[in-house]
């Protein structure tokens, strides 16, 4: 490989990443851009050390930037539930590249996405009217054996069954969750790891209605037709809320509670909190339940009291950091089998080397394979 | 001994079970300059102890450092299957291409994935477990350690094996 050669796959690195020589030289630690402008005309050597630092600033593999892609790679479509408005590029540069470290971990144990339960297929009649959005969750749900108690197992449904990608990453303003259905990596979604968990929940739901209606609207189309865009979101909203309150559940759940046809502020919250979703949700989800009138859950929503005992019984309830831990037992199963070095294992899941070995007991996973035993066949 | 460490894991382990100044005294002890930066606390007794490994080894002159490079590192990601040029750390490469270039070098790691990375570089030959190591070196631990798994020769061994047919079987020998 020339240094020319070198020089190219870094400013193309540079470019796809989003970002301008000024910028990609202060994240690198140039003291001036110059300097980068150099290496990039292939006037300056780079040193060993810079290019995992290349590596990391770009989003991209050490074998990318000495080898090169063998294969040209697809382009990535991402829908954003509420799109950057600055960075766009870089934010999506660094997803993708943590999908794509992702979907190493599937090919090193050789899980291909054909193994992956298939979904069913939807047309845009099934879709058309509020009821059958709400026969469309329902469905869903049966499928996937959800239960009474949605939230509860969602997450782990959509990443062991569905094998669905889930990413939590820090958005900050960079927008709260976007999903992609990509002919490599499968079916992935990125929510903002900020997020409280009854948000993270109705935002998964939302998102798996993307991501089953992935070929039923274009995306493409979708982010040039606003209107259209607004319409796909409230069926999302709309599925992602029957899917998390099951109708005959939630009655349920909301006439143990209740006396005399009445329930307390705190009853409502402890109810939301049940079914793991925001107090707001509820009381939209129980007006299209026609049990509460639209004007009375705007109101309620709004309720100081409401949702000052929301805020002090979510507060004493505490929040987990989310994870996707399917990725973390993919990495953990490579790091058994050899397949990856601790070294990648520590990158891959941004902790120190020295903290490996306590990282794994703390989540109860050994890094030893043990002897295997074995079974019988049916 | 021309002592190559290989990764960040072999120094911290070394530092956390008590046995790397001795090392030091008695070996050349080798790194390269990307896991240099990388050892930066170990634990010992449950205590986290930071360290400042280029200042206390790499400037004092008790260790080495030494670099490879993009041309050394490109060699090596081509010697490897597809899938392994991405499995490792971009640390662990610029080690590993700096061992193919000095022979001299013996080569000590337990990392499963670099072990089996070993016979596509051809220098499985130079590579010795911890465990061997220590046996060598004359060192003995700790009654209150007990010899993790992964350095020992059993384990090494195994891994060793494991690539060797991976190599066998990739085809590279033609």
């Amino acid at each position: 490989m020339s240094r020319m050669e070198l020089a190219e796959r870094l400013r193309e690195a540079r470019e796809a990443a989003g970002l301008s020589i000024r910028d990609a030289a202060a994240r690198l630690g140039f003291t001036n851009y110059q300097t980068l402008s150099s290496i990039e005309k292939g006037e300056r050597e780079v040193k060993a050390s810079e290019l995992a630092l290349f590596g990391k600033t770009y989003f991209c593999s050490l074998n990318k930037l000495l080898i090169g892609d063998e294969t040209q790679p697809s382009a990535v479509h991402f829908l954003w539930r509420q799109a950057p408005t600055e960075r766009k590029t870089e934010v999506e540069a660094f997803i993708k590249h943590r999908f794509e470290e992702y979907h190493l971990l599937e090919k090193l144990l050789g899980l291909t996405q054909d193994e992956a339960s298939v979904i069913i297929s939807v047309s845009p009649a099934d879709v058309r009217t509020k009821f059958k959005v709400d026969a469309l969750a329902t469905k869903v749900s049966n499928l996937l054996n959800l239960g009474s108690r949605p939230a509860m197992s969602l997450q782990k449904v959509m990443e062991q069954m569905l094998r669905t990608k889930l990413l939590f990453v820090e958005l900050s303003d960079f927008g709260s969750a976007a999903s992609t259905v990509h002919p490599e990596f499968g079916a992935a979604i990125v929510i903002n790891s900020e997020e409280a968990p009854w948000r993270i929940n109705f935002t998964l739901a939302h998102e798996l209605f993307h991501i089953i209606t992935w070929s039923t609207f274009n995306p493409s189309e979708l982010e040039q037709d606003e209107a259209l865009f607004r319409e796909i979101e409230r069926k999302a909203d709309r599925f992602a809320s029957s899917l998390l309150l099951p109708e005959t559940a939630v009655r349920e759940e909301l006439i143990a509670r209740s006396t005399g046809q009445k329930l307390s502020f705190s009853d409502i919250v402890d109810v939301a909190r049940e079914f793991g979703v925001s107090t707001q949700a509820l009381l939209y989800r129980m007006a299209n339940m026609q049990l509460i009138e639209w004007l009375k859950a705007d109101e309620l929503a709004k309720n100081d009291e409401l949702m000052m005992i929301d805020r002090r019984v979510r507060r004493e309830a505490g929040c987990e950091v989310p994870s996707s831990q399917r990725f973390i037992q993919l990495a953990v199963k490579c790091l058994r089998k050899g397949l990856i070095s601790r070294g990648k294992f520590s990158e891959l899941l941004a902790i120190d080397r020295a903290d490996i070995d306590e990282v794994l007991e703390f989540w109860g996973l050994s890094e030893v394979e043990g002897e295997s035993i074995e079974i019988m066949a049916s | 001994m021309k002592l190559w460490l290989l990764d960040a894991d072999v120094i911290i382990k070394l530092l956390e079970i008590n046995v790397f100044n001795s090392l030091a005294d008695m070996h050349e002890l080798h790194v390269a300059s990307a896991v240099v930066d990388e050892v930066k606390y170990f634990r010992r007794d449950g205590v986290k102890h930071p360290v400042n490994f280029r200042d206390q080894y790499i400037n004092s002159g008790r260790v080495v450092e030494a670099t490879a490079t993009t041309g050394e590192m490109q060699d090596v990601l081509r010697r490897l299957p597809s899938l392994r040029q991405q499995s490792i750390h971009s640390g662990e490469i610029e080690s590993l291409a700096v061992l193919v270039r000095h022979e001299e070098l013996t080569l000590c790691t337990f990392d499963a994935a670099a072990i089996r990375a070993l016979p596509f570089l051809d220098v499985a030959e130079r590579a010795i477990s911890a465990e061997r190591l220590l046996q060598t070196s004359g060192l003995t631990l700790s009654p209150c350690y007990k010899l993790d798994q992964r350095l020992s020769e059993n384990y090494f061994s195994s891994n060793l094996n494991q690539g060797i047919q991976e190599f066998i079987f990739s085809g590279s020998l033609n």
